[in-house]
């Protein structure tokens, strides 16, 4: 009995191993997950971004089983990253308490389950309401205001700070515990630190110039290379984990 | 344990809660309310700090994070304190800056009076019942499944307790005492689950 269950062990430590030799694809996949959102709404208006509410239903007229399918994807990419990045901490967990970052990647799973498939399920909905209304209506204003304070959490409060300070502190102590080349080090070190201070910085850049611009799209590019950065650290540091 | 790791353990918890209760204590100071108060109340008061509002709830977000991950036996109860937490965060982090975005930004933008109690109404409707529905039910629940078995009475009394403010609870505004007791029961559900999973015993930390 004994000697089949060490079988079965055996068998599943080396499927799971099979799967952390080849992580390329799992990982291209989640930053494909990552960037969809935006490489979808390029192609049907010209921005990275969502378009205005009052706009977004006309450009998503035909295409909504596609964008349903795209929010589908983005949430099992976000369920993909979370579960690489967590069996790091279970494997290295003896205590009979979470550590805080086991319980920081939780939190961070839900607020970008709500960000990026809640939110803009919220948006599509809200757009296709606006569609109906004229734009003096006492309805209009209230589903904008409304459409507003969502749009709101999603850009400047989860992804603004919530989710990049997570990250950073996920990343820095993956790198710090887990990494033995010292350069992937110092370069985890930087992109963490550089997740946590941008919000700040921005905040101190004129409103509308053309330099706070550059600085959120760059942020928002390293805020998304970061996902791809940190399962790759993580799958390392699981296999060395294994191996030992 | 050296002494050292347990006041750097003691100090981290204290300064936890003092974060937890950040938000509040700003209230407090700019608008002499404990919790978030009226639309056009918050506009008057907070005006340009709305930043540093935004700073203390991303500080209690992480407050929030860290106390629950003090919790013992966390391979069997895991799932319902991770429920616990997201209601917790919905109700004291994703409600109240949504409120407090709305108070602060929209009444010097949005004209007409109308409009205004509208929106004012649909937030009270939110915040109300993610109070009552997190707060007073289901946070409650997943307690007093955990704590049951260990401290039956004092389990019982603090669940009860949650269902009765239930039977006292008002949508309006106005009748301030039922809100300040389902907060207070709300708070000391929290802190009976803290007590009962080893949050104020020392015990060596990870992290």
């Amino acid at each position: 009995m004994n000697t089949t269950s060490t079988k079965v062990n055996d068998v599943m430590k080396k499927n799971k191993l099979a799967a952390l030799n080849s992580p390329w694809i799992i990982i291209v996949l989640v930053f494909l997950s990552r960037i969809c959102h935006n490489i979808f709404m390029f192609s049907i208006s010209g921005d990275i971004f969502s378009p205005h509410i009052s706009k977004v239903f006309s450009y998503l007229v035909g295409y909504e089983l596609i964008y349903f399918a795209i929010l589908l994807y983005v949430f099992f990419g976000i369920c993909s990253f979370t579960g690489v990045v967590s069996r790091l901490f279970v494997l290295n967990n003896t205590s009979d308490r979470r550590s805080f970052l086991s319980v920081l990647l939780t939190s961070l799973c839900f607020i970008l389950i709500l960000s990026d498939v809640l939110i803009p399920f919220l948006i599509y909905q809200f757009s296709f309401f606006f569609s109906n209304l004229l734009g003096g209506d006492e309805l209009y204003r209230i589903l904008l205001a409304n459409y507003k304070a969502f749009y709101y959490v999603q850009t400047e409060v989860i992804e603004e700070y919530l989710a990049p300070f997570s990250l950073a502190l996920i990343c820095f102590y993956v790198a710090k515990e887990f990494c033995e080349s010292l350069v992937l080090k110092r370069f985890s070190f930087f992109l963490s630190v550089l997740l946590l201070v941008f919000p700040f910085i921005l905040a101190l850049t004129p409103e509308d110039s053309t330099l706070e611009l550059v600085l959120m799209y760059f942020g928002y590019s390293i805020y998304q290379l970061m996902f791809p950065f940190l399962m790759y650290l993580s799958i390392q540091a699981t296999k060395k984990n294994y191996h030992a | 344990m050296p002494k050292l790791a347990f006041f750097r353990e003691k100090g981290l918890l204290i300064l936890s809660f003092l974060l937890f209760f950040l938000p509040n204590v700003t209230n407090l100071l700019l608008l002499k309310s404990w919790f978030p108060i009226g639309i056009n109340h918050f506009q008057v008061m907070v005006g340009d700090l709305a930043g540093i509002y935004e700073v203390t709830y991303v500080l209690r977000f992480f407050a929030l994070i860290y106390l629950f991950s003090l919790l013992k036996n966390w391979k069997k109860w895991k799932y319902l304190f991770d429920v616990c937490l997201v209601s917790l965060i919905i109700v004291f982090v994703i409600t109240p800056i949504l409120y407090l975005w709305l108070s602060a930004n929209f009444t010097g933008q949005i004209k007409g009076y109308e409009i205004f109690r509208s929106l004012n109404l649909l937030y009270m409707i939110i915040s109300n019942t993610t109070s009552l529905l997190f707060l007073n039910i289901l946070v409650p629940c997943l307690i007093f499944l955990n704590s049951f078995k260990r401290k039956k009475v004092l389990s019982i009394v603090v669940f009860f307790s949650s269902l009765a403010t239930i039977h006292f609870y008002s949508f309006n505004i106005e009748r301030f005492s039922p809100h300040l007791i389902s907060y207070l029961v709300g708070t000391l559900n929290v802190l009976l689950l803290f007590y009962l999973n080893g949050v104020f015993s020392t015990n060596k930390l990870e992290c």
